[in-house]
């Protein structure tokens, strides 16, 4: 379909580069060779992810469609383009600051969403992000508790992290901003599509969630990049 | 009474400005750093785009020069220092284990190209893996047959390997490799009908007369697929190897077993040509080619009065633009050799 | 086969650089402690065993690295974190020892972003000074991977139970090699020390295609997508299962030994897929051929793989 380039912003990159704290630099040194999409490992299970389209847009501003895709949310972080990269781009640490880039869009809050639990309850509250709580019953179900391991192996049942390291960290939390980060996030409702109704269908693919809470007014994203083999309800 | 000229490097490029010099009745000494003439062509099959057998092009060239009696071969030599200005020049040249020194008019400089050994890449598991080879070594696997085990094979090229990288190699494009892939990817039909050609690549680079439908001709006349992606790994699977690129046209990534890879490396500065141009005097670029007076205008002549370059030592090069420079600076220098 | 005679990959001058210190400060992960203690009571007791003491404070929590890629934490926030659990470490004077590859260039970047970022330390230590802490970018972070190399002659010394007759594969995951291409000790498309110790310990070591794909996490990807993530773990693993079949599998970090060893169990209730893989971390590697005993290698709290587990450790002659 046409695409109007006189639309697309160019000074989109320059002005993120400075607030991306300098860590994301050199896209525009791309050669678009291909060679990070030929080993990504997100390229090879999704149809249309491809963090070469991804660089070109950003570089030519076309930034509307990177910040609204799906694509932008697929990556592993595996940094297997980094390793191979002529021209030394750090590809993962673009997607982590447009991922927040795509937030501040209202993008992506449905992943980030079901993420929540590992910063509010395990990060700020143990110390520890992995949980000691099994979430898996067949994983129980094989193994037991955890902290019957630990035992057997001399160890205390349960690795302890002091309350004042604790209270630090929540106190960093608080400080730098990330606490009303979380609030945000808990303002987010989870859209569930297992309860979909006709009707909502409709209003879904014209663009926005029917929900808005909070301050945080969240859009639905689309394949940019293409859609997947079996239409975008393929998701 | 008319001065001598130097030369320094007995490939295609040195040779034709010796002979140049010397069917101008000049005394030429013509110092090589091997123990024979010829430089990188003696590793080729044949030349594009005409595809000529190599060796007897070359053997032609090199007779002229061998028995020529205006010029004095020096083999296994090298020059260890200049003095002196245009016109007047004083160099000592280690001939053999022996200093001898020599008053010349006039210098040129054609040491040519080094090949890349891509051992960085290991990506590509060079000289990890077996069946990958480089260009280089590809045209003697050509020369001696080897090739012909390859029938019903799949053959990839590889372009682009140490060029347009600022990582591992370098930032510049090596100009011929573009059309030498397409020749060799040629020469596996002509020689092994039944073996498959693929070559990867970012852009062709077919900067050369008949170069552009030379390759076409690869394309359209022997069925040599060209897909369009710089190539992410070779790997090892069980006895074959998998070359996995991004299809770029189309976006996917793809992965394709090969038998054997062939690796377009980089031609790069010879790793003594900065020492070089200190003995001279002249300048080089970042990357160790030796630095045009004026890009544009005055391609054979170095930053110095007198000394002159030709062919691969200063960019990469193929053979008819080395000829032609060889040449150029042997009528350029005639003007130092009274 | 990789050819390791031909030309190895490992950086000798960065092993050079690592020090073997009297005491080292280790780093605790996450998904050891709570996943996979046996990680955890290995790198103390094979440390020891290799004379060097590890240090472990109770007030070190969770890198930060999982909720700032997650996108839950801000980078504003992670910075600070990591500054200060560094700083636990440097008030020892101690470097740091991570047996998480996540941890490893976590701590690594950010710590070097701050080191070479005058403002973002100034700020970050106006923040720790309140707790009454100090981030002055002093410790060095190793990777334990690294460390167990560095150490490889002690090793050979010490091994009380050779892995004689075991074959083994490995992984060594994206954020070791890939991720830090600038600090870690071997190339990141060919890497071979592990393969080395395995081969002091006495063990064989065999290979599979998708030896260096990642292990499918995808990160978060796996929360967020498992059927992507799943598609990638089942082509890793059935090559793992086809090529190599191997006796363990050896990876670095806690994350993939995670994901490498769930993902049997659920290929195994939505796909059908079977596989019986142990993976294990290099920490229980080198607790086997060190002798420990098998309450210390808690391989029980690994999921997939138990009947596997069960023959090759008879082989060596632990009762499991
Ligand atoms: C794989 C491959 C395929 C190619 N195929 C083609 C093709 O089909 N057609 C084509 O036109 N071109 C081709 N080329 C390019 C061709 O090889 C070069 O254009 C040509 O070799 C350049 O000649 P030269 O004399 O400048 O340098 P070289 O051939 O490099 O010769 C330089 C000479 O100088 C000597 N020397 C170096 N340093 C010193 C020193 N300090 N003192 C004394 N002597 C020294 C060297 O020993 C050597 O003999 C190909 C190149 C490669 C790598
Ligand atoms: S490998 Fe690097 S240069 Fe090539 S397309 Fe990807 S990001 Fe661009
Ligand atoms: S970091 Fe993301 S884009 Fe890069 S190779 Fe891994 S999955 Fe692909
Ligand atoms: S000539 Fe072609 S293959 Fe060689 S570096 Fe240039 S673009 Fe790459």
């Amino acid at each position: 379909m046409l695409e109007k380039a006189n639309d697309w912003s160019d000074t989109f990159y320059d002005k993120w580069k400075p607030i991306a704290m300098g860590f994301v630099n050199g896209a525009e040194k791309c050669l678009q060779c291909g060679k990070c999409t030929g080993q990504c490992p997100a390229a090879a299970v999704n149809p249309s992810y491809n963090p070469r389209k991804i660089i070109y847009d950003l570089v030519n501003g076309n930034i509307k469609r990177v910040l609204s895709s799906v694509e932008l949310w697929q990556c592993f972080f595996c940094s297997g383009c980094f390793a191979t990269c002529p021209v030394d781009i750090n590809f993962p640490f673009f997607v982590f600051m447009l991922r927040l880039g795509a937030m501040s869009q209202g993008f992506g809050w449905e992943d980030v969403k079901q993420l929540e639990k590992y910063a509010e309850k395990d990060y700020l509250q143990d110390g520890i992000t992995v949980s000691p709580e099994e979430r898996n019953p067949y994983v129980i179900e094989e193994r037991g508790d955890i902290a019957d391991i630990r035992q057997k192996a001399g160890m205390p049942r349960q690795r302890e992290v002091s309350d004042e390291a604790i209270a630090e960290i929540n106190m960093i939390s608080d400080l730098s901003g990330m606490t009303n980060f979380m609030k945000k996030i808990g303002g987010v409702e989870l859209y569930d599509c297992s309860k979909c109704t006709p009707k909502i269908e409709e209003k879904c693919k014209s663009k926005e969630l029917p929900k808005k809470v909070g301050n945080v007014k969240t859009h639905y994203r689309f394949y940019n990049y293409g859609v997947p083999i079996g239409g975008a309800d393929n998701a | 009474m008319s001065k001598k000229a130097l030369v320094i490097g007995g490939g295609i490029a040195g040779i034709n400005a010796a002979v140049e010099l010397a069917n101008n009745d000049k005394l030429v000494i013509l110092v090589e750093k091997n123990g024979e003439l010829g430089g990188n062509v003696n590793d080729m099959a044949a030349t594009f785009p005409e595809l000529d057998e190599a060796q007897p092009l070359l053997d032609e060239q090199k007779s002229k020069v061998e028995d020529n009696e205006n010029i004095d071969i020096k083999f296994n030599s090298e020059v260890i220092s200049v003095s002196g200005k245009a016109g007047d020049f004083k160099v000592e040249i280690n001939e053999d284990g022996n200093t001898v020194a020599e008053e010349v008019g006039a210098i040129i400089v054609a040491t040519g190209f080094n090949y890349m050994e891509p051992n960085d890449y290991s990506e590509y598991g060079y000289s990890r893996l077996d069946n990958v080879v480089t260009s280089q070594e590809y045209e003697r696997m050509v020369m001696n047959g080897d090739i012909k085990k390859y029938s019903n094979s799949n053959v990839v090229f590889v372009h682009c390997v140490g060029s347009r990288d600022r990582v591992k190699g370098y930032r510049y494009c090596s100009k011929i490799c573009c059309t030498y892939s397409a020749k060799h990817a040629l020469l596996l039909k002509q020689e092994v009908p039944s073996a498959n050609a693929f070559v990867f690549y970012i852009d062709i680079r077919a900067l050369g007369k008949g170069y552009e439908e030379f390759i076409r001709d690869a394309i359209e006349d022997y069925g040599v697929r060209y897909i369009r992606g710089r190539v992410s790994k070779v790997i090892n699977k069980e006895d074959t190897l998998l070359v996995k690129a991004e299809n770029s046209l189309i976006g996917n990534p793809v992965e394709l077993n090969a038998d054997l890879v062939v690796l377009a490396s980089a031609m790069e500065p010879q790793k003594d040509s900065k020492e070089l141009a200190e003995i001279l005097g002249i300048e080089t670029d970042d990357y160790g080619f030796y630095k045009e007076a004026q890009s544009n205008m005055e391609p054979v002549k170095s930053s110095k009065e007198g000394i002159f370059l030709a062919g691969s030592c200063t960019a990469p090069l193929e053979i008819r633009e080395s000829v032609a420079m060889g040449k150029a600076a042997a009528s350029e220098s005639l003007s130092f050799l009274g | 086969m990789h050819k390791l005679d031909k030309l190895s990959g490992i950086r000798e001058e960065i092993v050079a650089d690592i020090p073997i210190p009297e005491e080292i400060f280790y780093f605790q992960s996450c998904v050891a402690s709570n996943k996979y203690p046996g990680i955890e009571s290995c790198t103390l007791d094979v440390l020891n065993k290799l004379g060097v003491k590890p240090f472990v404070s109770e007030d070190q929590t969770c890198c930060g690295g999982f909720v700032t890629f997650a996108n839950v934490a801000a980078p504003t926030a992670s910075m600070p974190a990591v500054a200060r659990n560094i700083s636990l470490a440097e008030e020892e004077g101690l470097d740091i020892c991570a047996v998480c590859n996540g941890c490893w260039t976590f701590l690594n970047e950010f710590g070097h972003f701050m080191n070479g970022n005058d403002e973002v330390k100034e700020s970050v230590n106006m923040m720790l000074n309140m707790m009454g802490r100090e981030y002055k970018g002093e410790s060095n972070i190793f990777h334990i991977g690294a460390m167990l190399y560095k150490l490889k002659d002690r090793i050979a010394e010490n091994v009380e139970r050779p892995l004689e007759g075991l074959k083994f594969a490995t992984h060594y995951g994206c954020h070791y090699l890939g991720g830090g291409k600038y600090g870690a000790i071997d190339d990141a498309q060919h890497p071979s020390f592990i393969q080395e110790l395995v081969e002091i310990m006495g063990g064989e070591n065999v290979d599979y295609t998708a030896s260096g794909e990642c292990c499918g996490t995808g990160f978060t990807q796996v929360i967020n997508d498992k059927e992507k993530s799943l598609d990638h773990s089942q082509m890793k693993l059935e090559s793992v299962r086809d090529e190599a079949d191997p006796d363990f599998v050896i990876v670095l970090c806690p994350y993939c030994l995670s994901q490498l060893d769930r993902m049997q169990q659920q290929l195994d209730y939505r796909r059908d897929v079977k596989l019986d893989i142990p993976i294990i971390h290099i920490t229980q590697l080198a607790g086997l051929a060190l002798g420990l005993p098998k309450e210390r290698l808690a391989f029980d709290a690994h999921i997939g793989g138990q009947d596997r587990f069960k023959k090759a450790l008879n082989k060596i002659g632990i009762d499991y």
